[in-house]
């Protein structure tokens, strides 16, 4: 264990030190357990505890009685200097226990981008960053999150992956490791005991693994004590899952496909929830969480019933997905009563022709009767969000993000000055479009750096004639690694490593982001990102990812695509199944 | 009400900064139903303010603040029925945060302000700290007096300060009122610092340490901790209870 002085000897060298002391606000602190486990975050401490997935894992690992689950965080590179400085090895937040002295760390990977932190904990946790090389006295290794749908980047460093959601199959891996524990069981016998849980994917050992879903979305564990931070984190509210999975079909969302099927909480049950999380936290905003939350079923019954019972504790209710669709208006009137932040509008493309394409089912006239509602119930802030370098994109498609927006400026403009608030401030962001594993765009190849900077140039000068409107264009280089370590294989797991030993970390920050790390490693290795990103795989062709199983086909995903390609919608899936778990399956 | 009590920050709570502390304590309020009233206005802001600022990474045994909560004072005929009509005693304040406030925070000394007490803020004079000097090199108690003397004997005492424009180099001689040594010993010294503090400014007690450095002729840390705040008014305050 670090103790108190050399925690305040580091704690005094780096900035935000709240990110590393823990002792929060429902903590779990369990003392004397048999069987310790570590849930690590590859990011900063506000950002992983943002995240409502690994909170929901804490509470789930610490409900098991000989179990102590502890969070541990990327140290910022501050840090990561002073413990080596200092050469202590990075500790967990509740007891100060050294990595390598759990029996189990456990990794949540939501973003390609967050691998080089993985061997940042790794080697700063002292523990050999690759699976081959771990002791008998060693912890087992595990990653699980969206990412691990092509675990096969990042692969040989872990010694066993997750597939799916996480609540359930926790559980099980904790059993069979406290038991082998129990036995003194080999290395090899417990990785081999995780190979027989379903969802569970053992690099070294490849075979088909099926995806894990919590059927009854209802009874499985909602987070009922969450820990309330020291210091600010990104997502300070109360957060309310309110459903799981999404119908939509946007076709470049790997979400939409992943988390398959729509399971919902009931109203009733949320209600219950909501009331007693702000109770144990003291939160004044709650937010209700999912993929689509304009879709969920019982909104109308939830919002009203949920906003009047807060209101009277000052408590706001926030929806941070909603979609533009008719039902937008009347939503916009209920939370009149609430703060006016920026609200965020998805047409994801410019044209009605591309959003065909990538089957997001918004018209030009929805966006536009949103944005006048919106300005009527006096929001001023709006963003609009693009992508750029999607299928089958034309100049056409761009220049027509600049002619929406100026749409929506002039609708600003021809509300009457007497409802709407004072000084519109809309902003439209871009980013690149990245083609994801188990999407109907997996085949298709993102675009090259030059075009994109080209196309970028082309929205930049058409903006110059939109009034009041700021263009903001996300940096392509990290799309280009990010499609790279989406759709690529093994290979890469070498190159990963040969970054970090460069020096690359926290790659999705920008102000950490080291070009030159990772162009000598690719380089090194003779590889480039642009084989991965760029390349148009043929539809026939086996893939990384075609050992696992997610449940929705590939049949489905090549129909989808073939779709795509002619510029043919499919319906939302709700009522009207499309058969994408194949032919006599069901999704439910 | 508006009620008076002092803040104790020791341990892991010491680096959470303070909108951190400020924020934190709204949420332990309202946990302990105890809701804070808000300002009236545009952009409604709960009513919650500290006599003074204390730097991240300090610990404290009295930041006193302020609180307008939404609860009424006990009337002066007695208990019955007090809680009935939303009524809150210090001591009743005091244990129902206490039972909400994470480890490393509690708060004691409370007490109702009186009418027309002026805002904490008017009324804070000095503070007095004790800081933890550990040095990388041992320092004896004579070499320490020595070094004390030194500094205190100058009429400027200028020290290199970050500031958001960058480094900036300020005279801290005229807001030190005192300084002298509590202990000396292998690893460092202890001193006890008393400095001005107002509204318009004060001593920043890490400073001391840096202008010491140099007359010791060595490097080191510095930990502050913040003994006691002043305040001018003769007022009901609650002495500080001994350091746990």
């Amino acid at each position: 264990m670090i103790n108190e002085q050399q925690l305040d000897r580091l704690l005094a060298k780096v900035e935000k030190p709240a990110r590393y002391t823990g002792s929060e606000w429902n903590e779990y602190r369990k003392e004397g357990a048999f069987f310790h486990a570590a849930l690590c975050f590859p990011d900063a401490y506000e950002i992983g505890m943002s995240h409502l997935g690994s909170r929901i894992l804490y509470e789930v690992m610490n409900g098991q009685q000989d179990v102590a689950c502890e969070r541990v965080f990327c140290p910022w590179p501050d840090m990561e200097r002073a413990l080596r400085q200092e050469d202590l090895p990075l500790f967990s937040l509740e007891t100060r226990r050294p990595l390598r002295d759990f029996d189990l760390v456990g990794f949540s990977l939501l973003y390609e981008m967050c691998y080089t932190n993985v061997l940042t904990m790794l080697e700063l946790g002292r523990i050999p960053l690759l699976a081959g090389e771990r002791t008998e006295d060693d912890p087992i290794v595990i990653g699980g999150g969206p990412c691990c749908v092509n675990p096969e980047p990042i692969a040989p460093f872990l010694d066993a992956v997750v597939v799916g959601d996480g609540e359930e199959v926790m559980v099980e891996i904790l059993d069979a490791l406290t038991q082998a524990k129990r036995e003194g069981a080999s290395r090899a016998e417990r990785i081999a005991r995780l190979s027989r849980l379903e969802g569970l994917y053992i690099p070294s050992e490849p075979k088909r693994v099926r995806r894990r879903v919590v059927a009854d979305l209802e009874h499985a564990a909602y987070l009922e004590r969450p820990i309330v931070p020291f210091m600010g984190i990104v997502h300070d509210r109360v957060s309310l899952e309110v459903m799981r999975g999404c119908t939509r079909g946007c076709r470049f969302c790997q979400a939409g496909y992943i988390y398959r099927p729509v399971r919902e909480r009931s109203a009733e049950s949320l209600l219950e929830r909501g009331k007693q999380l702000v109770d144990c936290t003291g939160y004044d905003e709650i937010s209700l969480l999912s993929l689509s939350t304009g879709d969920y079923t019982e909104l109308r019954t939830l919002l009203p019933e949920l906003m009047d019972s807060m209101a009277k504790q000052r408590v706001s209710v926030a929806l941070p997905s909603l979609r533009i669709d008719a039902g937008l208006g009347e939503m916009l009137q209920k939370m009149q009563s609430v703060r006016k932040a920026g609200l965020t509008f998805a047409p994801e493309a410019g044209t009605q022709r591309l959003r065909d394409v990538i089957n997001k089912n918004v018209t030009e006239e929805d966006l536009l009767r949103a944005a006048r509602d919106a300005f009527a119930a006096g929001w001023t802030s709006v963003k609009l969000y693009f992508m750029l370098g999607l299928p089958t994109e034309t100049d056409a498609d761009i220049l027509g993000i600049a002619d929406l927006a100026g749409k929506v400026a002039r609708a600003w403009r021809e509300t009457p000055p007497a409802r709407r608030g004072k000084g519109l401030r809309l902003s439209v962001s871009v980013s690149t479009f990245v083609p994801k594993p188990f999407t109907p765009f997996q085949w298709c190849p993102q675009d090259s750096q030059e075009e994109i900077w080209r196309k970028q140039q082309l929205l930049r000068s058409a903006m110059k004639g939109v009034r009041g409107v700021t263009l903001h264009c996300h940096p392509s280089r990290l799309s280009l690694l990010e499609a790279a370590f989406s759709r690529g294989d093994r290979r890469l797991a070498e190159v990963l490593l040969a970054a970090y030993q460069n020096g690359a970390r926290f790659d999705s920050w920008t102000e950490h982001f080291s070009r030159d790390a990772w162009a000598k490693a690719f380089e090194t290795c003779g590889l480039t990102p642009e084989e991965f990103a760029l390349a148009e795989l043929p539809l026939d062709a086996p893939l990384p990812w075609s050992h696992i199983d997610i449940g929705v086909t590939a049949d489905y995903l090549k129909r989808e695509h073939e779709r795509a390609m002619a510029a043919r919608t499919t319906p939302d899936c709700r009522g009207n199944c499309q058969g994408c778990y194949g032919r006599g399956a069901s999704c439910v | 009400m508006r009620m008076i009590a002092a803040l104790r920050k020791e341990s892991a709570a010491a680096f959470t900064s303070h909108l951190d502390i400020q924020r934190l304590l709204q949420r332990a309020f309202r946990r302990a139903g105890l809701p804070l009233r808000y300002s009236s206005g545009f952009n409604p802001h709960p009513l919650l303010s500290f006599a003074t600022a204390l730097a991240t990474g300090h610990t404290s045994d009295g930041e006193w603040f302020e609180a307008e909560l939404e609860t009424q004072p006990p009337s002066p005929r007695g208990e019955v029925g007090a809680a009935d009509r939303g009524e809150l005693s210090p001591e009743e304040f005091l244990a129902r945060t206490n039972a909400q406030l994470p480890e490393g925070l509690s708060i004691w000394g409370a007490f109702a302000a009186p009418e027309g007490m002026p805002s904490l803020t008017k009324l804070l004079l000095s503070a007095k700290y004790v800081l933890r000097l550990h040095t990388d090199v041992s320092v004896t108690q004579a070499q320490a007096e020595n070094a004390l003397a030194k500094l205190l004997a100058q009429e400027e005492v200028l020290v290199s300060k970050k500031t958001k424009e960058g480094q900036k180099t300020v005279d801290i001689r005229p807001a030190l009122l005192d300084v002298s040594l509590l202990h000396a010993d292998e690893e460092g010294l202890t001193l006890s610092v008393t400095g001005a503090l107002t509204a318009s400014g004060g001593l920043r007690a890490e400073l001391v340490a840096q202008a010491l450095l140099p007359i010791l002729g060595c490097s080191g840390w510095t930990q502050v901790h913040r003994n006691s705040l002043v305040f001018t008014a003769p007022g009901p305050w609650p002495l500080a209870p001994s350091p746990s």
